[in-house]
């Protein structure tokens, strides 16, 4: 059976099409005003030939602009997120979401129920949005920062965790010379610092899977780590796990990619 | 007698010139990148307004975020101190006993106490939501002037409601507000009234006692003042230059400075 998932981001719309437990396709577009018709053309595209029609028993929605994708089964982004670590790596127990506009750090059982959560996202600091902004004054392809923060000698020191505040810093590093790939690395260790701070804020212990448009950032994903003194779990596309999480709560499988576990899920 | 105050903020040089007590000469500037560069062009001025020379200030003092960057200052102060004392010569016959001094990058809440010394202090220098950078961040995106905010906004008649807290999320919802043919004065009253809701959350924690004295480059926007009154349930006082009072507190402390040590 297909399913559909959609996570209407603040910044990027993402889609998966799953056929019974496996990953058939996903897309990725830029959020815009009007995400109903944006959602539907990405649908069609992704089950062309497949007689694929949309409803609440095959089409999941989740994310900020949810509400807009009518005639889907809703959800929200703690529980996406939560269905969707469990999916990819049941032994989650911390997953976080570094999404475009905010941090949200959720808690799991072993049984991959809900004990709790923490969001941020009253403010822009460590969120896809602030990275996307240094991107920008530094003219740099927000793709690139991480890969480009790599060679990093020495991090740069970030005072202000403002992103407003913190992108005059960088013009001001960028004025002074200071090579970008040091301003970088300066970046993604504030970013990190915030993220381990939530992290030290519970007291689960356990694989901690990393989620979210930010989790492509190499650099950001190897601050953590250092913060933390521990490997991350970041699946190959940290940004589809929303989505992904949307069409597993439809029902009918279990771990991604070992076969269908049967109604429900679990052992 | 004659002594030079300088504020150098984040966002503007100021500079005043004291001569016997009264300002004679005064200057502002935007900081730039050179922020002593700046304060030599900004002291040039005051010095010319109140037609005097260089070899005629006795005492020069620095204060603001970088005090420490020039080198025309024979002493430095804290911003707190200077501002205090700028508004007890700038609000001499009232009775303010609290200020709420917004600057470019931080913003102050100080109270006074009776005899009009320091009694607590907030201040906000980590998040722009609470300081000038969010009208400034905002003003941008509406294509408006910062001096055009305040006039703008008293057309509102039905002010909107700014949900974002932090001015990067604010500048989205601002281009939302635009896209939807929003009226500007209305998203502008919006805009002053999240702001004076953060500064007056911030001027009661320290407390309101008697008059509030409102200072800074954002005291210049009658739109914020109005917005602040609403919040704060008092009238505000504003001086004539609300941009030069921190200066002048720093050319007053240079005065006092000078007339302990016993020179002219």
């Amino acid at each position: 059976m297909h399913r559909i998932g959609v996570d209407v981001g603040a910044l990027w719309t993402k889609v998966v099409l799953m056929d019974d437990a496996k990953l058939a396709g996903s897309a990725a577009r830029r959020s815009t005003m009007n995400p109903g018709p944006q959602v539907k053309e990405m649908i069609a595209e992704l089950t062309k030939g497949l007689n694929f029609q949309p409803s609440e028993k095959n089409c999941a929605a989740t994310g900020v602009g949810r509400k807009n994708i009518q005639g889907t089964h809703q959800l929200t982004d703690i529980m996406a997120f939560s269905k969707g670590a469990k999916a990819i790596h049941p032994a989650s127990r911390i997953v976080i979401d570094m999404g475009g506009q905010g941090v949200r750090l959720i808690e799991l059982e072993p049984d991959g129920s809900m004990t709790n959560f923490i969001t941020n996202d009253k403010c822009s600091t460590g969120t896809g949005c602030f990275l996307d902004i240094m991107a920008a004054a530094l003219g740099v392809d927000p793709a690139m920062m991480g890969i480009t923060s790599m060679t990093a000698k020495e991090p740069a020191i970030i005072n202000t965790a403002c992103t407003v505040f913190a992108e005059s810093e960088v013009v001001t590093l960028v004025a002074k010379k200071r090579p970008k790939d040091e301003i970088i690395a300066g970046l993604n260790d504030m970013v990190a610092k915030r993220v381990a701070a939530m992290v030290g804020r519970v007291t689960t212990r356990g694989d901690v899977f990393l989620a979210g448009g930010v989790a492509m950032n190499i650099g950001v994903v190897k601050a953590i780590e250092r913060e933390l003194k521990k490997t991350l779990i970041v699946p190959p596309n940290p940004n589809m796990v929303g989505a992904l999480g949307a069409a597993v709560s439809l029902g009918g499988s279990g771990a991604v990619g070992k076969g269908g576990a049967g109604k429900g899920g679990g052992p | 007698m004659i002594t030079a105050g300088i504020d150098l903020g984040s966002t503007y040089v100021k500079c005043v010139v004291l001569v016997d007590g009264a300002v004679k000469g005064h200057a502002v500037y935007p900081t730039g990148h050179d922020h002593d560069a700046t304060a030599r062009i900004a002291l040039r001025d005051a010095m010319k307004m109140a037609g005097i020379e260089q070899k005629d200030i006795g005492y020069i003092v620095s204060t603001g975020y970088g005090r420490r960057v020039t080198t025309l200052a024979n002493e430095t102060i804290s911003e707190i101190s200077a501002n205090a004392e700028g508004t007890r010569f700038v609000a001499k016959n009232l009775s303010v006993r609290t200020i709420l001094d917004i600057g470019g990058q931080d913003t102050k809440a100080i109270a006074l106490d009776d005899k009009l010394n320091i009694d607590a202090f907030q201040m906000n220098d980590k998040c722009a939501a609470g300081t000038g950078r969010f009208i400034e961040a905002l003003a941008g995106v509406l294509g408006v002037g910062i001096d055009d905010m305040g006039p703008l906004s008293l057309k509102s008649k039905a002010p909107l409601k700014i949900t974002s807290t932090c001015t990067v999320f604010a500048r989205s919802e601002v281009v939302t507000l635009i896209a939807e043919g929003k009226p500007k004065e209305d998203i502008i009253a919006g805009i002053h009234e999240a702001l004076a809701k953060r500064l007056a959350a911030m001027a009661k924690k320290v407390g309101v006692k008697k008059e509030v004295f409102f200072d800074g480059g954002p005291a210049r926007n009658v739109g914020m003042i109005k917005a602040l009154e609403a919040e704060i349930g008092v009238k505000l006082v504003v001086p004539e230059r609300p941009q030069i009072v921190t200066a002048t507190g720093a050319a007053i402390l240079a005065a006092k400075k000078l007339e302990k040590s016993g020179m002219k």
